[in-house]
């Protein structure tokens, strides 16, 4: 039957065909002569549909149809814009809230420290031999403060010092203070020694800058008395320093500058730690001392011309003393002098 | 008159339209109102609803236009089944609106062709309209689009497949056992 029932309705497509092309009824029935008795029928009734006018739409109806499209075409385009415009005020929030962020970004406090930093002037008389004794007074700079902590290393702010000195020499704040040369470089191993500082130390420029420095340095004598700095730290180390501070400096160590009359000066101190007490020369830091960097430099003080070839580097070389042994006083007090 | 299209023509018109030119919206228009308007009358059997429910279906074609994706091997035979899709689910919330399927006086909505055929003409047409509509409202939706896509849009029966996702068997046989069906509601008395 299934075979049957698809047989006719492949005669019956194939008579509406025939029918479209011009044939008659019968002559297709003719073409099925099997099947004609149940396609005659149907081929009726398709005539029957096929003749008989299909509906349409009447014209009113049309017209109304196509002018409701329109005016939907019309309010869509123009609510394209009227989108827009609501989503302006959440475009406007989000820009307020980029730039607060960035605000807030940028403040001081979140700035990194070479961003952040003021530049220390180096007027920062130095003291001979001494190493890195903590100078209370010193830096500004965030950093500065940062050495005060204990374990919190000098060295990172050295480093910037040193910088800030080669740069701004007369510039920024003391006009002569031809920086501290000598002490410009911190070798490498000062910076890592703070763990922390790590990052300071190394966004602070240092080494490169430093070695300019060193040139200048010997032209230049530091002149203490260029920088009567009023601040004084407590302790004046035996050695001359006479850290030409700029008055306003506070806290930390870093830099103290060579004090001129010592002139090898180089060495500053390693001003990393220790924030508390000056230290006596013989003291050292136990914690501190571990770097190799600061150590060094002591021993070179003597020699000034050492300074003149700074090179960040080399510290460490010469170190093979001991850890900051000797610390020298730390300069900060010279003022006293 | 059948406005004819071709595939291109097809793809470009819908991009025209996608981009909002009311002129491409007019030619779509032109091309499957009165279709749509047939396949809307003969299964709601009423002039007016299956009128304003074609504008109804242009109005959402614009809506969902610019998410329309072409075919590009059959984009007119694509658009037309989705379109007829769109008339579909139209007339499935109008029924659910409506609660139950009213079959009106068909006579009374009967369109009357021109042509300037006589006022006798016109009645004896209108009545003929009135009992194919009435007995095309018995069949299945299947049958009617069948029906409708075969005898009066005059497709082939590869295109009703296409248009309803068929294959062209199945579409011989759905043919089939809606002119039986007919025949039977048309003539009562004829027997197999």
């Amino acid at each position: 039957m299934s075979r049957s029932k698809q047989e006719l309705e492949e005669a019956l497509e194939a008579c509406l065909d025939l029918r479209k092309a011009g044939l008659s009824d019968e002559q297709c029935l003719l073409r099925y002569p099997e099947l004609a008795d149940e396609l005659a029928p149907l081929l009726l009734v398709a005539e029957r549909l096929q003749s008989q006018p299909w509906p349409i739409m009447s014209v009113r109806g049309r017209v109304r149809g196509r002018e409701r499209m329109h005016a939907t075409l019309a309010a869509r385009q123009s609510r394209g814009h009227g989108w827009l415009l609501r989503l302006r005020p959440v475009g406007i929030a989000l820009l307020l809230a980029v730039l607060a962020t960035g605000v807030w970004m940028a403040r001081p406090g979140h700035l990194p420290p070479t961003l952040g930093r003021p530049t220390v002037t180096p007027t920062g008389t130095t003291v001979p031999t001494s190493t890195s004794t903590p100078e209370p007074s010193r830096t500004p700079s965030p950093t500065a403060s940062v050495t005060a902590t204990p374990t919190a290393t000098a060295s990172p702010t050295w480093t910037d010092t040193t910088t800030a000195v080669n740069k701004t020499p007369a510039a920024d704040e003391m006009p002569a203070a031809t920086p501290s040369p000598t002490r410009t470089p911190q070798p490498a191993g000062t910076s890592t020694e703070a763990g922390d500082a790590q990052a300071d130390s190394a966004s602070a420029t240092p080494e490169p800058g430093q070695s300019p420095v060193p040139t200048r340095v010997p032209a230049q004598p530091r002149v203490s008395t260029a920088t009567p700095d009023p601040v004084k730290p407590t302790q004046i180390p035996e050695d001359t320093v006479t850290p030409t501070r700029p008055v306003t400096e506070t806290p930390r160590p870093t830099d103290t500058p060579l004090a001129t009359s010592t002139r090898e000066a180089t060495r500053t101190p390693v001003p990393t730690r220790t924030p508390g007490p000056i230290q006596s020369p013989g003291t050292e830091e136990p914690t501190e001392t571990p770097k190799p960097s600061s150590t060094p430099r002591e021993v070179e003080t003597p020699d000034p011309t050492k300074f003149v070839v700074p090179s960040p580097t080399p510290r460490p070389a010469e170190t093979p003393q001991p850890a900051a042994t000797p610390a020298a006083t730390e300069t900060p007090r010279e003022r006293d002098d | 008159m059948q406005d004819v299209c071709t595939d291109a023509e097809m793809v470009a018109l819908i991009k025209e339209a996608q981009r909002g030119v009311p002129a491409a919206y007019d030619r779509l228009y032109n091309l499957y109102a009165d279709k749509i308007f047939r396949y809307l009358y003969t299964r709601t059997s009423q002039r007016e609803c299956a009128e304003d429910l074609t504008a109804d279906v242009f109005v959402r074609l614009i809506q969902v236009l610019p998410r329309f994706r072409v075919n590009a091997e059959r984009p007119v035979a694509s658009f037309s089944a989705w379109l007829y899709r769109i008339a579909g689910n139209l007339l499935t919330d109008y029924y659910r609106r409506q609660r139950h399927r009213q079959h009106a006086d068909i006579l009374e909505h009967a369109h009357l062709p021109g042509n300037g055929p006589t006022p006798d003409q016109q009645v004896a047409a209108a009545e003929e309209e009135s009992l194919i509509l009435q007995a095309l409202a018995k069949l299945g939706e299947e049958q009617q689009a069948v029906v409708l896509y075969r005898f009066g849009e005059q497709y082939s029966a590869q295109q009703v497949a296409d248009l309803m996702g068929k294959t062209a068997g199945a579409v011989k046989a759905l043919q089939h056992r809606a002119l039986t069906n007919l025949r039977r509601i048309l003539s009562p008395g004829a027997e197999e």
